[in-house]
């Protein structure tokens, strides 16, 4: 095809004669029909661009997905990573986590848990292999992980080195849901030690819909607690970081918590 | 491998996704396009069918490999199939319903007012769109949009032979209807019209 068209030429270039009678009327006609654009012919120009460019971006991303067709087996890991991720915000209500208790970083904190003081900041959280901590201490195993190829993973899964992720994760199985979570913000670290009081949330309240996973506000380091939550959390076991008496609890506000202003369960609290 | 500033610079960085070489092609190929649809589909459909053109030409541009007068060529054949797809329909609907509205047949004797009162490109078309179909498309691609006759054989899925003749029929057509009108009107029209004149009764 690409060869028929690189042999096209125009008379323009050829000066072949153009066989025919020839009169003066039929050559005012031609002209007439060769006459330039006019305006209104050139109106959708601008649609036409739009075509152009709405058209490039989706052949870009299909040759992209073109590119991982050529390898099938990175192909089915793609797409099992899709639908891990599909379905952890799918179920990112917490309630599939309680289930499978594999995300325990998603806990919400209760009323119930609203107990915890100042010592839940972030820092605090490092001993709690359960906690959000958790997962981002995973990252980099969990990129080693979703970068191998399919046929690699459940190989790669049965290594030593990964015996800690599967535990993580809860199973083998668990793995790759475990892993989108873990290396779906990446830019978060930053936020991580000081961001969320909610780490040392119990993990056995994980069922809270309305704490969303993704921290669309978090916390600065200069109010490290929002101590919505001041109480006294359920893990109290990591007080690594004494309450900051900068930021006493309080009780009177923790006590409704359902609608934070400031989502601040983080499905992976860093701490980098 | 093109010259800096041309067409085939221009279709090139296109075929890279650059909008703005778009652009200087569309300007420069829409036009002659638009203009062969209309002798194909009539003037009412035209521009319906330009546009789902350059919509399958933007889609499928990754298949294109060529240059300028490559470019016209392979978007001249998805426009002409776009507007086939349009006559079938067409005449299927008139088959089932005889219904003959929206429907934009040749109007020869519209074309000779049109002639009498001036050449417009839109009247030009309309006297190129009186021939029957294989003379009218063979004139288009040949006289109007210059291709050659290869070109214009690949597009119309015939033996360049066979174009050749198309076009040197439809030629001598128009040449004979144009001339079997009294030349003085014609003369008539274009020099002493005065400005503002509706035209020669």
């Amino acid at each position: 095809m690409s060869t028929v068209w690189s042999r096209f030429r125009t008379r323009r270039r050829e000066q072949q004669p153009l066989g025919g009678a020839s009169s003066p009327q039929v050559d005012r006609l031609l002209d007439s029909a060769r006459a330039p654009a006019t305006p209104p012919e050139l109106a959708r120009e601008d649609e036409a661009v739009m075509l152009f460019h709405r058209a490039h971006l989706d052949r870009a991303t299909a040759s992209k997905r073109d590119d991982m067709r050529a390898t099938p087996s990175a192909r089915t890991g793609v797409k099992a990573a899709v639908v891990s991720a599909g379905a952890v915000l799918l179920l990112s209500s917490g309630v599939a986590f309680a289930a499978t208790g594999h995300a325990p970083w998603q806990a919400a904190q209760s009323p119930a848990d609203a107990r915890s003081t100042a010592t839940s900041d972030g820092p605090s959280d490092d001993g709690s292999p359960t906690t959000g901590p958790a997962t981002s201490g995973f990252r980099g195993l969990c990129r080693a992980y979703l970068s191998g190829n399919k046929a690699v993973h459940a190989r790669a899964l049965e290594s030593p080195a990964f015996t800690a992720l599967v535990t993580a994760a809860g199973g083998v199985d668990g793995v790759a849901a475990f892993c989108v979570m873990a290396t779906a913000h990446p830019s978060h670290p930053a936020d991580g030690p000081s961001s969320d009081p909610t780490d040392a949330g119990d993990p056995t309240h994980p069922a809270h819909p309305s704490h969303p996973a993704h921290p669309t506000h978090p916390a600065h380091p200069s109010h490290p607690a929002h101590p919505t939550h001041p109480a006294h959390p359920s893990h109290p076991a990591h007080p690594t970081h004494p309450a900051h008496p900068s930021h006493p609890a309080h009780p009177t506000q923790g006590a409704n918590p359902t609608h934070p202003p400031h989502p601040t369960h983080p499905p992976h609290p860093t701490h980098s | 491998m093109s010259d800096p500033g041309s067409l085939d610079e221009a279709v090139a960085l296109m075929c890279r996704g650059d909008g703005d070489a778009f652009r200087v092609v569309y300007r420069a190929v829409h036009a002659p396009l638009l203009r062969y649809l209309e002798v194909l589909v009539g003037p009412n459909d035209a521009e319906d069918v330009a546009s789902e053109t350059w919509g399958q030409a933007c889609r499928d541009l990754d298949r294109f490999t060529g240059d300028a007068d490559g470019f016209r060529g392979w978007v001249t054949t998805i426009g002409r199939h776009r507007a086939l797809d349009l006559l079938r329909l067409r005449s299927r609907r008139i088959r089932a319903a005889e219904d003959l509205t929206g429907v934009d047949p040749p109007d020869p004797v519209d074309t000779e007012v049109a002639m009498l009162e001036g050449i417009t490109t839109g009247a030009a078309l309309a006297v190129i769109r009186s021939l029957p179909r294989d003379q009218a498309e063979a004139v288009m691609l040949r006289a109007v949009m210059g291709l050659d006759v290869a070109s214009a054989a690949a597009i119309l899925g015939k033996r360049p032979g066979a174009v050749r003749s198309a076009a040197h029929r439809g030629l001598t057509t128009l040449a004979r209807r144009l001339e079997s009108r009294p030349a003085s009107l014609v003369e008539v029209r274009d020099t002493f019209v005065p400005p503002g004149a509706e035209g020669v009764r």
